[in-house]
């Protein structure tokens, strides 16, 4: 850095310099869901779209988790999705309940207004766009996981989180699907599913991670053991500041 | 905190934390690739920088992305939309 401020703490991690533009929150909400539907084949789920309205329709980052989790023992909380370019959100989830969730964006494109308000600190950049305000929350991130996902395997880790303090989980990276083709009777004929496990983020009662949940069928749909986007990806994990 | 910087915003919230780890925007790449291409972006690595693709299996993306020092790598056939975000 030639000139400004720059921001490294013990561990040796940027919090805050000005060659590097953070993201900041830009909005968040919630959504309740209280009836799951019977997709087929006894799967269970209820895809949400929400319109976020961000400036940077390819940028933002998206984090979600459930209000509460499941209690030791019982089965994890289940959320996919993906992050449309027109910036519509997709959720799926198979656990009745409310969910919140939270958009980042890039914060060159925050409210300066804003960012001039009140007090304490912000950072431009050399071209004298915003790079850092302490108006604005960023993503706090406790744990990246990483992992692969081939046609025939997947792998990936889970990390202990704070029961008090429900992580959220980064949804921009759930966008791997892969369909299977099944048959059951159905009022006595017999009936072909595709089945769609999507990647999702997973909460149990102490632990986040990542994994393959079956969400969505779509009948007569005749492609089998369709893969997307193979290969080495990563699910960041935030804590919640409030 | 026992040291170090603690931000907070104007109504007393909690902001930035001296232990935290935050998210940097990096860069979006968007085009369409046929086999595989590689596009250089100077100051990326694989330890700190993270490529996510926008869209979903709705969109039926066939692509994968790799990155690398200084470089990033499509690989597969269609349009694709990539964000590139450093998370410190």
């Amino acid at each position: 850095m030639a000139y400004g401020l720059s921001v490294t703490n013990s561990s040796g991690h940027t919090q805050i310099d000005q060659s590097f533009v953070n993201y900041s929150l830009k909005t968040s909400g919630s959504f309740s869901v209280s009836s799951l539907t019977n997709q087929g084949a006894d799967v269970y789920s209820r895809s949400i779209t929400i319109s976020a309205s961000v400036h940077g329709a390819t940028d933002p980052l998206v984090f979600i988790r459930p209000s509460t989790l499941p209690a030791v023992g019982a089965d994890s909380k289940h959320i996919a999705g993906w992050v449309n370019a027109n910036s519509d959100i997709r959720v799926q989830v198979d656990t009745v309940g409310t969910y919140q969730w939270q958009v980042y964006e890039k914060s060159t494109l925050t409210s300066t207004s804003t960012a001039n308000s009140g007090y304490g600190l912000n950072v431009y950049t050399a071209a004298g766009d915003l790079a850092f305000s302490s108006n604005y929350p960023n993503p706090a991130i406790f744990a990246i996981t990483q992992g692969f996902i081939t046609p025939s395997s997947f792998h990936t880790a889970s990390v202990t989180h704070g029961y008090s303090n429900i992580p959220y989980g980064f949804l921009n990276s759930c966008y791997f699907c892969q369909a299977d083709s099944h048959s059951e009777e159905s009022d006595g004929e017999e009936e072909e599913f595709t089945i769609i496990a999507a990647q999702s983020l997973n909460w149990s009662a102490t632990t986040v991670g990542v994994g393959i949940t079956e969400l969505e069928v779509e009948s007569g749909n005749t492609e089998s053991n369709w893969t997307l986007s193979s290969g080495l990806r990563f699910w960041a994990w935030a804590r919640a500041f409030n | 905190m026992a040291y170090g910087l603690q931000l907070r915003d104007a109504a007393g919230n909690l902001t930035l934390d001296i232990s935290d780890r935050v998210g940097f925007f990096v860069a979006t790449l968007s085009g369409t690739v046929s086999g595989t291409t590689n596009i250089t972006v100077a100051g990326i690595s694989a330890a700190t920088t993270y490529a996510t693709l926008m869209g979903a299996f709705e969109d039926d993306i066939d692509v994968s992305v790799t990155v690398g020092t200084n470089t990033v790598q499509v690989a597969g056939t269609g349009a694709y939309k990539i964000n590139l975000v450093r998370f410190s």
